[in-house]
């Protein structure tokens, strides 16, 4: 009895925040779909990556508030932690989010299959013995960790994320090798939990690609709350030493300084999922490990797409969901532009938070576009004062000429819920006139984004 | 023995020259007849021939320096000789000059102005090929570069306030398009209607408007400039600079008053379509170009038939307050208005009333051409006795011209045109053209002048008599 092969106008392989909505844009544009995964539903983002990290930052957040409780008039005398909770939340948060995939796959007819996809030849996949043809078949495999050279991932004294997400006791001395936002977030957690975290960054600041004023910023926050910050350093001769983790941090023109640690763990990048799939086999072109895409995310090879980040930076699943839609749409004969990559927001969730969106005064200056910039402090906002959310500032930078927005960078408390209106501003079109024009809800937060574009032009009221 | 340049007179009527450039470095060797520079005169910018050879050992002028007749444009010796102290004398000259000193002018400089250019205009049939001032001076005099911009206002930098309005179409159906890309169209004056919006829904962004030409649409900015320019000095070429002179000289000197008539040119019309097919079999018999007579070659037969009935228009003012005399011409030097891309010239048709009509329109059209090519000799330029300028071809009805010295009297000629006309007491189309006759009281008085036009407009009327 020969099977009756499988057929399907889009496969997509992987099922994390592109797959999943790449599948399910093409299934409500009336394609025939399917979605390969061969782990959970969701891939690292609901799994491994941005959700249970949510879930613990908020944790490690309410925990630094219980110990401010006294401010708020509070009496909570000893408060202790009882880690397997504050883990086990975070997991508990991931699985009903990995359940929901489910059944949205259900309600919008996307097939799930399991197991791991293999490129027969374009048009043709195959899982173990089982066939399946696609017309349109679409990459999502995402990345994974990228290890240290010569140390690999033991998830006991070398981690990655998802070790530091499953972690069953908190370190007591705990190196950070990059200073990226994974590497800055789980600086926060840890520190907030009572690790000794020092941070260690090849760059001259943390959070590189943001602005510097917001880098800066944070370094000081992160220095108050007590993480040791080595900026222009790198960690040479990372070894596992019996208990210990060792390490030579070398800075430019300083002597190195031998260090010592319970655990390291390394956030210096992600590496795209693109062996064993049969991609460069089937002509696909690789570049370092990368999936190469033009900006309608195709592959040299036509019907086959990658979106995410098996195809590259930035590593972000609203990047990727956003390319997913994009190709599906596409592949559904959609006309459509793709999207400018300077209008994907940045978000940092650290506290204080980190988000931007555009390009950062530094960019400017050396482009030498004409701007103008507004700040406004959280301090002269009514809100952040009530919240005791002094840190930080929101940063508006405009088109000197026509009003265009240029860049909005935003740290301090729901930074990261903030830059929605500043992303669909700039994404928009929109000017300072209409933002100005805007009426903001009093008192919230987000009136710090109206008075720092009213700064930019002169208009401010309250600062 | 080094031999100093100066520059020369390439006119009659020039007091200074421009250099325009050099043809020669220094180091070459030049003989005589040698095009050694390009000078810019105040009619066109011609060929310096040397008189000397040598070779070139020092240029004293660049390009666009003007200096006086006579000042020292270059030195010339043999290969090695030191001219230093030349040079240093010269350059002491050529500062004086420039400072306004009293140009080394050459003693026998005519004082009285040759005439040469006019005021108005005839017919420019083909673009005129640029050949005047071809490079003109880019350095200008330091005073007359605009002062430095003074740091722009913030406010005038700044956007506008206020929101750009939103854009509708012919039938004031709102437009789609971004707040910004509203926004650019107004500050580059470009008219949304009808650009292909690529944003959501076919929305017209940012992006679109790459490229676009400003708005054609008659809308409240119509005849907004989309950029404010800068004023701008310019300097004037040796021929404006003549034209501006002349022309005041005449308005202030001579006394203007104006005679206008319109004839009926019904006949005329006719004569010139008879006449046109007769030189068109013609040219196809000898197989050469056939010529086509213009209403203005008819009119300025006309003005030479007339003309010699009325040798006191065929005069002009000549000399002095206290030595006044009136020069009543021996025949008709007939002057014609040729427009120039920066100027004008009047070629002068000398004794005129020796050619047909043919004949005239040949000539008239070898000295135009020659006109625009700049090639005219001074004596092909100057002394006219009457002179005619016609802005008919620009559909201007009528005018006034001012007098080109020396002659007394100019006809400024209106185009022809279809009009409504009365004729034994009925309505009926013809076919009417304008002239306006600008006189110098100092030698024409009106009845003067009035009787020459009657007699014009007989000729015109009936201009079979042209033919004779």
């Amino acid at each position: 009895m020969a099977d009756a092969t499988e057929s399907y106008d889009v496969v997509v392989i992987g099922s994390g925040p592109g797959g999943y909505t790449a599948a399910i844009r093409a299934a409500q544009l009336k394609l025939h779909t399917a979605c390969i995964e061969r782990a959970e539903l969701g891939g690292i983002c609901l799994n491994w990556g941005c959700i249970p990290t949510k879930a613990l930052l908020h944790t490690a957040k309410l925990w630094q508030e219980i110990g401010h409780g006294d401010q708020y008039g509070f009496i909570v005398e000893a408060p202790k932690v009882d880690w397997t909770k504050v883990i086990g939340r975070s997991r508990n948060v991931a699985k009903r989010l990995s359940r929901g995939i489910g059944s949205l796959f259900k309600k919008y007819g996307v097939t799930p299959i399991e197991g791991e996809a293999r490129l027969e030849r374009p048009g043709v996949l195959m899982i173990g013995e089982r066939r399946i043809e696609a017309k349109h078949i679409i990459l999502a495999t995402g990345a994974r960790p990228r290890p240290m050279p010569g140390l690999p991932f033991d998830g006991d004294k070398v981690w990655h994320y998802r070790h530091a997400l499953t972690s069953t006791a908190v370190p007591q001395r705990m190196l950070i090798v990059g200073a990226g936002a994974i590497g800055c977030e789980f600086a926060y957690f840890y520190n907030a939990f009572g690790s000794k975290v020092t941070l260690v960054e090849v760059a001259p600041k943390i959070l590189p690609i943001e602005d510097d004023e917001v880098s800066a910023t944070l370094e000081r926050s992160l220095t108050k709350q007590g993480i040791e910050i080595r900026t222009s350093t790198r960690a040479m001769d990372l070894r596992v030493d019996g208990d210990v983790v060792r390490a030579s941090l070398v800075r430019e023109g300083q002597d190195p300084l031998a260090f010592e640690a319970d655990v390291v763990l390394i956030a210096i990048g992600v590496m795209g999922n693109t062996d064993g799939l049969g991609l460069s086999e089937n002509g696909i072109v690789l570049d370092k490990g990368q999936v190469k895409i033009d900006r309608d995310c195709q592959t040299s090879i036509a019907g086959i797409y990658a979106i995410g980040d098996c195809a590259g930076a930035p590593w972000l699943a609203h990047k990727a969901s956003a390319e997913g839609v994009h190709a599906a749409e596409l592949i559904a004969g959609h006309k459509k532009k793709p999207f400018d990559p300077t209008n994907i927001p940045s978000c940092t969730y650290t506290e204080p938070q980190v988000a931007s969106v555009g390009l950062t005064e530094q960019a400017l200056k050396a482009a030498g576009t004409e701007y103008k910039v507004g700040k406004f402090p959280f301090l002269a906002s009514g809100k952040a004062l009530a919240l005791e959310e002094k840190d930080g500032f929101v940063k508006t930078l405009f088109d000197a000429k026509t009003g265009a927005v240029l860049g909005v960078h935003i740290i301090g408390a729901s930074a990261t819920e903030l830059i929605a209106e500043m992303t669909l501003a700039r994404t928009n079109e929109l000017t300072e006139a209409e933002i100005l024009g805007t009426i903001h809800a009093h008192p919230t937060l987000a009136e710090a984004l109206h008075e720092s574009v009213g700064a930019a032009f002169g208009e401010g009221i309250n600062f | 023995m080094a031999t100093i340049v100066e520059m020369p007179r390439l006119s009659d009527t020039m007091t200074e020259g421009t250099l325009a450039g050099w043809k020669k470095q220094i180091g070459d060797m030049v003989k005589a007849g040698d095009a050694l520079a390009e000078i810019e005169t105040d009619k066109a910018v011609m060929v310096f021939e040397s008189f000397d050879s040598g070779v070139l050992l020092a240029v004293l002028l660049t390009d666009g320096d003007t200096v006086p007749l006579g000042t020292p444009m270059a030195i010339l010796g043999k290969a090695g000789e030191d001219v230093s102290a030349l040079v240093a004398d010269a350059q002491q000259k050529i500062a004086a000059a420039k400072a306004g000193g009293a140009p080394a002018a050459p003693k026998d400089e005519p004082e009285e102005d040759a005439p040469k250019d006019e005021p108005e205009v005839e017919a420019a049939k083909d673009e005129p090929k640029v050949e005047a001032a071809k490079d003109a001076p880019k350095d200008e005099p330091k005073a007359e570069k605009p002062a430095p911009k003074a740091a722009p206002k913030v406010a005038a930098s700044a956007p506008s306030k206020d929101p750009a309005p939103a854009p509708t179409d012919a039938d004031g159906n709102r437009i789609a398009a971004s707040p910004l890309a509203r926004r650019l169209a107004q500050q580059r004056g470009l008219d949304l209607a009808g650009v292909p919006g690529t944003g959501p829904k076919g929305r017209i962004v940012a992006d679109d408007l790459d490229g676009l030409a400003p708005a054609r649409k008659l809308s409240a900015r119509v005849g907004r400039a989309a950029k404010k320019v800068e004023d701008e000095v310019v300097r004037v070429t040796q021929m404006r600079k003549t034209i501006a002179k002349r022309l005041t000289e005449s308005v202030t000197q001579a006394p203007h008053f104006y005679l206008n008539i319109t004839i009926d040119a019904g006949r005329l019309v006719a004569l010139r379509t008879e006449l046109n097919d007769i030189l068109a079999e013609q040219a196809t018999a000898d197989g050469g170009k056939p010529l086509k007579l213009s209403f203005n070659d008819f009119v300025m037969r006309g003005c030479v038939v007339a003309l010699m009935k009325h040798p006191l228009v065929n005069s002009g003012w000549e000399g002095t307050a206290s030595a006044a005399g009136i020069r009543r011409f021996g025949g008709v030097h007939l002057g014609f208005a040729v427009a120039l891309p920066d100027g004008l010239i009047s070629p002068v048709i000398r004794d005129a009333q020796e050619l047909g009509i043919v004949e005239l329109a040949e000539k008239t059209r070898e000295l135009a051409g020659r006109a625009r090519d700049g090639k005219l000799e001074a004596a092909e330029y100057q002394g006219n006795s009457f002179c005619v300028s016609n802005l008919g071809m620009f559909g201007i009805d009528h005018f006034t011209a001012i007098i080109n010295a020396p002659a007394a009297c100019i006809l400024a000629v209106g185009a022809l045109v279809e009009a409504p006309v009365v004729k034994n007491g009925q309505l009926a189309v013809g076919q009417r053209m304008t002239m306006t006759l600008s006189c110098d009281h100092r030698v024409v008085d009106g009845a003067t002048g009035a009787a020459f036009l009657q007699d014009l407009r007989k000729v015109l009327e009936a201009p079979t008599i042209l033919l004779v």
